[in-house]
């Protein structure tokens, strides 16, 4: 099934090297790594193998030291902070471990928030996509409130509604369920799996295999390199002898 | 208590040791206390010198200065001479009561003739005042009367010039005003009499003809008060005495009450208002420098709230924290307010140089014990402002949230009483910048004004008449006459005329007149301003005339008496008429009327934006051909001359001044002016105000703008993870400028909301203080909005350009 979908994702020899005070740091070493559109993938290894500077580079958070990155058949490695800029707002929704909700603003403000950087978009519309998004993670009855007002799960679900409201074409979650105790998680899992069946596109870092197994697809992370699932046992069992 | 004082030693060297740390922080500070106590430290000085000290006199409670008070003209009004004399005789109030005039006239020996300022002075002054004489004695009662042996006391100044300071001088002869007189006593240094005084003479020696007429206000009397009895106590008396006067002498004294009033609130009434307002505006700079550091100490305090926390999670006490916050803001107001003693030290004497005219008292301002101790205490009291709100909020320390370390909503709870610094700054800010345009736009509208002549080319002078023309009455109207022909000869000069006022220079004759047959009650007449002038004044002065004609060579002594009213005199005395060929009643010209011959246009004689103000509106000229022999000595020695040039007149100075000076050489000009300099003048406290209204609004303003930087720079770094999560999210540069300067905008828009209401308020109180001020502030706000607009988005748009240059990689990673 797989393979009948269209590439959304396709990264060839991508490295990133970090230079902090004449030391280079390789944080990715040519990455390959393609995620199709509709496609549900998560990305694990362990601390400081690289996943959430992966995560940062496919969010058009950060750019690649070398290498190609296609973001629907189009080149984005190298476009300026303005294009990522727009591109990120109508292509991508990012979750984050913490949330990131703005504490000033209401739940229905924050789900508007990305909407309202996009130029043009009358208010009307801006309302029925926030309506419809915060419908869809269950948190409608809620747009009035503070995220300080909120539990970690409702909180996480509202993120989850601020990233759907674009439309983007693919979800990038970062620990989602990091901050969150195992029932919340399980339900913010159970959010994205639903999300996925309807046909969202989702590349999730995590750390914990129970929530691993929810994706489709696991990538498995290990000094800058992507890495089969035996060779990353072998690794690890290397680092842990 | 010794535990206690390690604890505050140990809070000191913390704090030092802090602020050693962050150089930047600490200056930043420091200069900013010294900028706000330095000014008014030095604002201060003056007042307290001027103001607050007690006068260099003994027992300086107990002397007064006496006024007579009418109910149509106030109580600036002097003694005549008779009314003097009662007072002195009758009063018990008083240990003794003397009273002065002014005089001057030129010393031509022993040495070189020159005009000195001089006094005459019943003899009882010295001994009033309590002033003992460098030399010899002050004046005897007998020496105090018309027909006695002219004698003189000479000030330290003429002693040492003339008699290079014998201490034999006592006996020796002085030429005065062609007259030989006796010196009897030197002055101390430094005495002042409304100025500097050269020579002293005996008041009752005088035989101008005004020393007999009761209606003749023109002495400055003061007294020193009886021990035991009050100021009110006096004022019953005078009180009661003014009241037997005005029943024996109805004519002159119906309707006059006399009043005290303490010397030092006289000496210096004209400059009180001007002083509590600079005092007003610099307190509005130290309270905006004191926000300022408040607003830096307290983000301070907020970066080092985990601290805190951790100090009370091992057991420090509250109090501790705040008296280490209070040690901390205590050690900048110290610094700040050495600063800013050190500037009032050398700041005093140049500031003093810029002052307007003559500050009263002026020697006397400089650092003393009241200064120093205003200053202790406004560093502590500054101290305490600006440490409060960081103590405060050491105090409201929460452990618990504290030490959760970084709190996962993205909101600086810091962020209101911060903006509430902010607000305060501009609200100030633009009381200070409105206050300095509505003076400079007084300033433009009142110079604007038409001075009523043509003030272009005109030079005045007060003459030292030759004392040899003194000695008769026709000698004196030839010297006039010879005057004017030598200066008529210099091909630079146009015209030239005679004058005893000069307008919008110091010294004027308010006369009461009125146009009906029938007298008006006692001291309900109307007043005008009475000008002396020769047939030329129109023509130097060029003044329009209106109607009839102006005063000429024919009215003379023999002829008719005539004078010339000016528009407003022409309305107020003869409404809808012609007034030319109507009569008009001045007493102080005689008892017979007076013809109108002509009207010309009103000159503003009591300055461009005092005029309109004065008490007196109306004018007239009379001709100087008419003034009567026996006042012709007195008018020689007020008379002045103007003069029309052809060239600018300062390049006639030396020409005009040569001659002047007459056959025998020993005739001189002094106060020469020129109107352009006369009509500027009359504007120079508005034009210090501005100036100095311009200096703390600049200061305030470039203070406020640090504020605002500072603030606005806080409040953007506590929003990092929140501007990251904003990039995340797609929003560009321009997104995240707009969303710092909007922060910006809405705070600095409340301080102008707040600013613009106090600056209404600010506006009556610079109406009732400044001669001129209008409060329409709408053409104000025009200028000054978009300049503290522009000012505070500037200072904003530093942090909110950096604010748009987060990596949103490194502001996620704050989470």
């Amino acid at each position: 099934m797989a393979e009948t979908r269209q590439p959304l994702i396709q990264i060839e020899e991508l490295t990133k090297v970090f230079y902090t005070d004449e030391i280079e740091t390789h944080a990715l070493s040519g990455v390959h790594l393609t995620i199709s559109k509709g496609e549900y993938v998560a990305m694990s290894g362990p601390s400081g193998c690289g996943k959430s500077t992966l995560l940062s580079i496919i969010g058009l958070l950060d750019t690649p030291t070398a290498g190609k990155y296609l973001l629907n058949n189009k080149p984005v490695e190298n476009l300026d902070f303005g294009d990522r800029s727009r591109l990120r707002n109508q292509e991508i929704g990012f979750i984050f471990q913490s949330f990131n909700l703005i504490g000033d603003l209401t739940v229905y403000e924050n789900v508007e928030l990305p909407l309202t950087y996009r130029q043009k978009m009358p208010s009307a519309d801006r309302k029925k996509r926030v309506m419809e998004s915060l419908e869809r993670v269950g948190m409608a009855h809620r747009v009035r409130h503070y995220p300080s007002q909120l539990s970690g799960g409702q909180q996480q679900r509202v993120a989850v509604a601020r990233a759907l409201g674009g439309h983007p074409s693919i979800l990038l979650a970062d620990e989602p369920t990091g901050n969150l105790d195992s029932r919340n998680g399980e339900a913010v899992m159970e959010l994205l799996q639903n999300l996925h069946r309807e046909g969202a596109t989702i590349c999730m870092v995590t750390h914990d295999p129970r929530f691993a197994k929810h994706a489709e697809r696991e990538v498995h992370l290990f000094d800058g390199k992507v890495v089969a699932e035996e060779e990353l046992q072998k690794l690890m069992a290397d680092v842990h002898a | 208590m010794q535990e206690k004082m390690s604890g505050i030693l140990q809070d000191i060297r913390i704090a030092m040791r802090g602020l050693l740390q962050r150089p930047g922080f600490a200056l930043l500070a420091i200069l900013t206390l010294a900028v706000g106590t330095g000014a008014t430290t030095l604002i201060f000085t003056v007042v307290s010198g001027v103001l607050l000290k007690p006068l260099g006199y003994q027992d300086p409670a107990s002397l007064v200065a006496l006024h007579v008070r009418t109910e149509k003209t106030g109580d600036r009004w002097g003694f005549s001479y008779p009314d003097f004399l009662d007072c002195q005789r009758e009063c018990r109030s008083f240990d003794g009561v003397a009273a002065w005039t002014y005089s001057g006239g030129t010393v031509s020996a022993p040495g070189q003739p020159e005009y000195v300022d001089g006094r005459q002075i019943s003899s009882d002054l010295f001994s009033v005042l309590h002033v003992p004489l460098t030399q010899g004695r002050s004046f005897l009662p007998a020496e105090d009367q018309r027909g006695s042996a002219p004698v003189a006391i000479i000030s330290t100044r003429l002693w040492q010039l003339r008699y290079a300071s014998n201490p034999q001088v006592v006996g020796m002869p002085l030429t005065y005003e062609g007259k030989a007189y006796t010196v009897v006593g030197v002055a101390p240094p430094g005495l002042q009499l409304d100025g500097d005084v050269d020579i002293f003479t005996p008041l009752g020696q005088t035989t101008e003809p005004r020393m007999q007429y009761r209606a003749a206000h023109f002495l400055h009397v003061l007294a020193r008060l009886r021990s035991n009895t009050t100021l009110a106590q006096a004022q019953t008396e005078l009180a009661l005495f003014s009241g037997n006067l005005a029943k024996q002498y109805p004519d002159s004294n119906a309707g006059m009450t006399l009043v005290p009033h303490t010397l030092q609130s006289e000496l210096v009434q004209d400059v009180r208002p001007t002083l509590w307002l600079l005092l007003g505006a610099v307190s509005l700079v130290l309270l905006i420098a004191c926000v300022n550091v408040a607003s830096l100490l307290l983000t301070r305090v907020v970066s080092r709230e985990h601290e805190f926390a951790l100090r009370l999670a091992l057991g420090a006490s509250r109090w501790l924290l705040v008296r280490q916050c209070f040690v901390e803001s205590g050690i900048l107001g110290i610094c700040g307010g050495l600063l800013g003693l050190l500037c009032a030290m050398f700041g005093t004497r140049p500031f003093l140089q810029f002052w307007p005219g003559r500050l009263p008292r002026a020697e006397e301002a400089h650092v003393d014990w009241r200064v120093l101790l205003f200053s202790l205490s406004l560093s502590i009291l500054t101290a305490l402002i600006f440490g409060l709100m960081p103590a405060l909020r050491a105090n409201k320390s929460a452990i618990e949230t504290a030490l959760r370390s970084r709190s996962r909503n993205i909101a600086g709870n810091a962020r209101k009483p911060l903006s509430g610094f902010v607000v305060c700054q501009i609200a100030l800010a633009f009381v200070l910048l409105t206050s300095a345009g509505i003076i400079g736009r007084t300033l433009l509208h009142v110079s604007s004004r038409n001075p009523g002549l043509d003030v272009h080319n005109v030079l005045t002078a007060r003459v030292a008449i030759s004392p040899e023309a003194l000695s008769s009455p026709e000698k004196a109207r030839a010297a006039w006459k010879e005057l004017m022909d030598s200066l008529r000869a210099d091909p630079t000069v146009q015209s030239v005329a005679l004058t005893d006022t000069v307008p919008m220079r110091e010294g004027e004759n308010v006369v009461n007149y009125w146009a009906t047959t029938t007298p008006p009650p006692p001291n309900q007449a109307a007043e005008s301003l009475a000008v002396g002038a020769s047939p030329d004044y129109l023509k130097v002065m060029r003044i329009p005339l209106l109607r009839g004609r102006f005063v000429d060579e024919a009215d003379r002594m023999d002829s008719r008496q005539v004078v010339v009213i000016d528009e407003n005199m022409a309305r107020h005395a003869f409404p809808g008429e012609n007034p030319v060929g109507k009569l008009l009643w001045i007493p102080s010209m005689g008892p017979r009327p007076v013809l109108v011959v002509g009207v010309v246009g009103h000159v503003r004689h009591w300055g461009l934006a005092g005029d309109d103000l004065s008490r007196v509106q109306d004018q007239f000229y009379y001709p100087l051909g008419q003034v009567p022999d026996q006042l012709m000595k007195f008018f020689s020695s007020i008379i002045s001359v103007v003069v029309r040039t052809n060239i600018p007149a300062l390049n006639t100075v030396d020409t005009v001044q040569r001659e002047a000076r007459g056959a025998m050489g020993d005739q001189t000009l002094y106060e020469l002016r020129t109107m352009e300099q006369l009509v500027s003048a009359s504007l120079d406290q508005q034009r210090f105000l501005l100036f100095l209204f311009a200096i703390y609004s600049g200061v305030a303003l470039l203070l406020a703008c640090i504020g605002i930087y500072g603030v606005i720079a806080y409040l953007t770094s506590q929003r990092v993870p929140e501007i990251g999560v904003r990039i995340a999210l797609g929003a560009s540069r321009s997104d995240i400028l707009g969303l710092v300067l909007r922060q910006s905008l809405v705070i600095v828009l409340a301080g102008i909301s707040v600013g613009i209401l106090a600056s209404f308020a600010t506006g009556r109180i610079l109406k009732s203080l400044v001669p001129g001020v209008q409060t329409s502030q709408a053409a104000i706000f025009v200028i000054v909005l978009p300049l503290l607009l522009a000012a505070a988005l500037f200072a904003s748009y530093i942090p909110a350009r950096r604010a748009a240059r987060v990596d949103p990689m490194v502001a996620l990673r704050y989470e």
